[in-house]
């Protein structure tokens, strides 16, 4: 408790501005996830449509799908505030811990009152730890209606919110590239700069490397696995050899020239994707990953802690 | 001169960190577009007579076009994850620039005994936020033009001066708003006296600003814009919506239900509810319309949200400088 008081008592406007800004996006989530099912609940056979929607039906629930889709305009609003607060929880609690002691010139002093340097990084990032992932934990929670509302019934590869696992390894590792970034620079403001620069490239590039990944492990079937799946490329099947060719490669081919239809006669139309079932094990290897970077970005913070002059 | 210069460098000692790390950024992403829009540039001349805007699926199998147009569209892909965040660019580089200015001062105990030996606290305000401003202005103007170079490597063949395409994500906008966000950052860092804090406040005041003035000229310029019919479609026009005109004048947007009631399109252009009727050419509902500014007013509509986005931040920097002439330094 004593370190979680101190925690407050130093970065007490960092907490309360996140505080207010992640007690908003809960709520916001909470109370238009409730909304969205709330409209479908009260006109159910308006939204019993799998495929097309009868005009008779259109123009009949015209009304309930215009209020849904005004909920749904914010809840997605609130739902990207929600997948951008992990990285701005971890890096701007993250950053200013160590930095802020090196600033503001107070570094040797703490450093030199506690037992060992080692105590005083745990006694001082433990309790921002624990606040990230608990806040992380209850703004997932609160996205819980939402993510299913805005997914249309089945949470997938289109989903705007992630599982809350990933939720909290992003957090994790924008917590301790704060917290490198900030025992490197010494300087709180740059610190949550870099961290911001080196968070976009390790986004992009883990976002390019599991895409390839993905890719890599996707699989041709006949038809398409709803709105949940992950497609990769389409392509033909050649009914008789069970050749399987890429639909560029073939469009770009001598054999596409004056073809009328698509696919071909002998031929069935194949989608390489990643079906929606696996959704769960794509997120918890993102996950892992992610969590593996956190754990080296963490032990270099503690690296560099140690051996830092005050 | 040399006064210039002293204040030149010791302006920058203070903010030294900060201004490295967004001219490396700014030039990083400089480098990639520049990069970027030379290959697009080599595209379109060793391939003259290839458009790359037409549609894939007409170029054709075995079409010679067909390689360059896919790589065309993948390099043009890849330059959007920049253009379309360097609206926001603007915004963080001068909040960022302009946060410390006073924030630090007070955050670090130093700004009594700044304001004690400089001659007045708006003669010290003012040298620090001229500095502050001149490298927002210096570092967003490379943005700019090189937005604009990239934006007509993407689009050869068009006149991009006379075009709303990627508007607010190059020239002369993407300066207007790093002195908008300068101006958040100076009065939030002098209210709260703390950086962080005040990143993040100023951050919220910024989307909320930037809501306000997108929404207000958005309505503003839609009073002044010029209905056609969708078939009219002009490349370039800055758009504002569409629907339906029904045969009574009235216009109803897509989006609304008796929207719905629209089915079949005859050649005249015009909406009927059964085949049958439009097989009859009787009891049209309406034809579609657009409402749209052409693109030959880019340069006014740009220069005037210009305006508009500066006067505001010069506000936020008057307010600053009255809070900064009334705060207690600690």
């Amino acid at each position: 408790m004593g370190a979680l008081r101190m925690a407050w008592k130093l970065q007490r406007w960092e907490i309360t501005t996140l505080a207010l800004v992640g007690a908003a996006i809960a709520v916001t989530m909470l109370v238009v996830g409730w909304r969205m099912e709330s409209i479908q609940a009260s006109a159910p056979h308006c939204w019993s449509y799998v495929d097309a929607v009868p005009q008779s039906v259109v123009n009949e629930c015209a009304a309930s799908f215009e209020e849904h889709s005004a909920a749904s305009t914010i809840g997605s609003m609130a739902g990207a505030g929600a997948v951008l607060l992990p990285f701005v929880l971890g890096v701007v609690l993250g950053a200013p811990v160590v930095a802020r002691e090196i600033e503001s010139r107070t570094a040797s002093m703490a450093w030199s009152v506690s037992r060992s340097r080692g105590r005083w990084l745990g006694f001082r990032t433990l309790p921002i730890l624990a606040i990230v992932v608990f806040a992380i934990v209850v703004i997932g929670l609160s996205s819980l209606t939402l993510q299913r509302q805005l997914a249309g019934g089945e949470v997938g590869f289109g989903s705007l919110i992630p599982p809350i696992p990933l939720l909290v390894a992003r957090g994790l590792l924008a917590l301790a590239v704060g917290l490198v970034a900030g025992t490197v620079l010494g300087r709180t403001l740059p610190a949550v700069l870099v961290s911001a620069l080196v968070l976009i490239a390790l986004s992009i590039g883990l976002s390019l490397g599991l895409d390839a990944w993905m890719a890599g492990e996707a699989k041709p079937m006949d038809q398409l696995d709803g709105t949940t799946s992950k497609v990769y490329q389409s392509g033909l099947r050649d009914d008789a050899t069970g050749e399987l060719i890429n639909l560029d490669e073939f469009l770009a081919s001598e054999d596409a020239d004056g073809m009328l239809e698509i696919p071909p006669p002998g031929m069935t139309m194949v989608h390489w994707q990643i079906p929606g079932s696996e959704y769960p094990v794509w997120m918890a290897r993102e996950a892992g990953v992610i969590g593996g970077l956190a754990i080296v970005a963490g032990v270099a913070f503690v690296l560099t802690a140690l051996r830092r002059r005050p | 001169m040399s006064g210039a210069l002293t204040w030149a460098r010791l302006s920058f000692r203070l903010q030294r960190l900060e201004i490295l790390i967004l001219s490396a950024a700014v030039l990083a992403a400089s480098a990639l577009m520049v990069w970027w829009a030379f290959e697009l540039v080599g595209l379109s001349d060793a391939y003259p007579d290839c458009d790359f805007f037409a549609n894939d699926d007409f170029l054709g199998g075995g079409s010679p076009c067909q390689a360059p147009y896919q790589r065309f569209w993948e390099i043009r892909g890849s330059a959007e994850i920049l253009t379309s965040n360097v609206w926001l660019a603007g915004l963080v580089a001068g909040l960022v620039l302009g946060v410390p200015l006073v924030g630090r001062e007070i955050e670090s105990r130093t700004a009594q005994l700044a304001w004690t030996i400089g001659r007045s606290r708006v003669r010290w305000f003012v040298r620090r936020l001229a500095f502050a401003a001149l490298v927002a202005v210096l570092l967003l103007t490379v943005v700019a033009v090189v937005t604009e170079v990239m934006a007509s490597a993407a689009a050869p063949g068009f006149d991009m001066s006379r075009d709303f395409t990627l508007y607010g994500a190059r020239g002369p906008l993407v300066v207007a708003r790093g002195l908008l966000g300068l101006g958040v950052g100076v009065v939030v860092g002098a209210v709260l006296g703390r950086q962080l804090p005040a990143l993040l406040v100023g951050l919220i005041l910024i989307g909320l600003l930037y809501a306000a003035i997108a929404y207000g000229m958005g309505r503003w310029n839609e009073t002044e814009g010029v209905v056609s019919t969708i078939g009219e479609y002009e490349r370039g026009a800055l758009y504002f919506g569409s629907g339906i005109e029904l045969e009574s004048g009235e216009r109803v947007p897509w989006g609304d239900p008796r929207a719905q009631m629209v089915a079949y399109q005859g050649l005249d252009g015009r909406y009927y509810a059964t085949e049958a009727d439009m097989n009859a050419g009787r009891n049209a509902i309406g034809r579609d319309y657009q409402i749209i500014i052409p693109g030959e007013r880019y340069p006014e509509i740009v220069a005037r949200e210009s305006a508009m986005t500066v006067g505001v931040g010069a506000v936020l920097v008057l307010t600053a400088l009255l809070v900064t002439q009334r705060r207690r330094p600690g």
